[in-house]
């Protein structure tokens, strides 16, 4: 079974659409879903849990029809953290932890306090007086703390020290020790997704461009960066982006099985091929 | 909904406990007016509740929740209607206790019908609230205090109005409410889909 499915999801808003979303996030798996500001990755994670109705497309997760009545049911097994806690700031944490119990069948008390604890957290104080990072890590112990099978993040490391974001994706691959467990993360810090993710989605102007494992991503293309004469071996169709490197000189992005032999190509970052994809779709 | 209602009651016990000690007040003055305002004012808690939801953007987190639209309206009118029958009874209370202390008389009948007038107001300003949301439906709420007096007014007149029978009165508005409460809460869910989305 997949964790989540999407088939041809289409969903207009404004002057903004998702178009024609196919996306498969395969269980145990971690993927992360990366663009630009305004690409579609929240959108995408709100058609995902339900927050909004796609106007055509099917989407599944963890088996169920998000549209369907038994869909409540099995949010009781997705962990969601978004951009902030959105819990009404009054609360403290002793408050969220009852309203959770009384939220999620399988809430385990003991478990979120022995977060708060390691976190150190205090647990009267109103979450107003929260830090941001204290913010992200209450929002994360209450995603991990009901047995969730699915764990989906929206945004949750943007705003935190370097310190933080490490103790949080340390606990996400806690999280991915089980086999069923799966983790969709959108973040704009491609550097995170990189140390996490099996698979890496690109969304831009409201498309998937690409879903690819991230080895089979990195392995694809190469960064050729050599003289004009060198670069005008290289089939055009090869070529992602290219820019003068203002040497005489061009440094691109190509597919590395397209190349002439004899040409050396630098390895590629996940950073890289999401760049270089969006700087090409900007030429075009 | 058990955590809706937990939340919005540890959300909004300030306001609630200041809520009631206003309503004691009222209650405790003896005037027909200011007895079934105290019944009716018990119309604006689920209004605070759904200002302080909107404040901190809960609906965006209630929306990945294991909540239902139709829970998350349906909490709002069950916090309305435990709050307006708590302040009918702790006025009724109030009003037995002074009655007999200070040998008056008062008519529950017109605090029951109070307490109808504070449901419909619910009825009528929730489904608003829910499609235009508290910050943008500012207008909302000065409406809502017209509803509030105005209610109260035209309770306070009813006993007044020639060949009126309270009791009939009473039970009519009682079958009323019913309807347009089913009504409303069906309104209510629509609007929040259509507005979320």
């Amino acid at each position: 079974m997949n964790a989540i499915e999407m088939k041809n999801v289409n969903k207009a808003l404004g002057d903004f659409a998702i178009q024609n979303l196919d996306f498969v996030l395969p269980e145990g798996c971690i993927c992360g879903l990366v663009g630009e500001n305004g690409a579609g990755k929240s959108t995408t994670i709100r058609l995902i849990m339900g927050a909004l109705r796609a106007d055509s497309g099917e989407i599944g997760v963890l088996g169920t029809d998000v549209n369907s009545s038994e869909f409540i049911g099995t949010k009781q097994d997705i962990g969601v953290v978004l951009d902030d806690a959105f819990f009404p700031e009054v609360l403290n944490a002793s408050q969220i932890r009852r309203i959770m119990r009384n939220t999620y069948v399988n809430w385990n008390d003991a478990l979120f306090d022995s977060y708060i604890r390691d976190f150190s957290l205090p647990v009267s104080k109103p979450i107003k007086d929260y830090s941001r990072g204290m913010r992200m890590k209450l929002a994360i112990a209450a995603a991990l703390c009901h047995d969730a099978k699915l764990l989906v993040l929206d945004e949750a490391t943007a705003g935190l020290d370097p310190i933080v974001r490490d103790e949080v994706l340390d606990m996400l691959n806690e999280f991915t020790r089980r086999e069923d467990h799966s983790i969709l993360i959108s973040s704009h810090i491609i550097s995170d997704l990189e140390k996490l993710c099996d698979y890496i989605a690109f969304i831009h102007e409201g498309k998937l461009k690409f879903c690819e494992e991230k080895d089979v991503l990195i392995e694809k293309y190469g960064i050729f960066a050599g003289t004009n004469a060198q670069f005008r071996t290289i089939d055009s169709d090869a070529v992602i982006y290219s820019e003068s490197n203002g040497l005489g000189g061009v440094r691109a992005m190509v597919l590395r099985d397209r190349i002439p032999e004899g040409i050396q190509l630098e390895k590629c970052s996940v950073e890289d091929v999401i760049l270089n994809t969006v700087k090409g779709e900007k030429k075009r | 909904m058990k955590a809706l209602l937990i939340k919005d009651i540890i959300t909004i016990w300030k306001q609630m406990k200041l809520m009631l000690a206003l309503i004691l007040v009222f209650s405790v003055v003896s005037s027909d007016y200011q007895n079934i305002f105290a019944v009716v004012y018990a119309a604006l808690i689920p209004y605070i509740a759904i200002a302080y939801d909107e404040k901190s953007k809960w609906n965006r987190m209630a929306a990945m929740l294991p909540y239902s639209a139709k829970d998350i309206v349906w909490s709002k009118y069950v916090l309305g209607f435990v709050f307006c029958t708590a302040t009918l009874i702790l006025t009724v209370t109030i009003r037995f206790a002074v009655s007999t202390v200070c040998s008056e008389t008062f008519d529950v009948l017109l605090l029951v019908l109070g307490y109808i007038g504070a449901i419909l107001i619910m009825d009528i300003s929730l489904p608003l609230m829910f499609r235009f949301g508290v910050e943008k439906g500012r207008v909302l709420m000065i409406f809502l205090i017209m509803l509030i007096c105005g209610g109260t007014t035209a309770v306070v007149a009813i006993p007044q109005m020639p060949n009126t029978n309270i009791f009939i009165a009473v039970l009519s508005a009682f079958a009323v409410t019913i309807v347009l409460t089913a009504l409303s809460v069906w309104i209510s869910s629509k609007l929040y889909l259509k507005r979320e989305n």
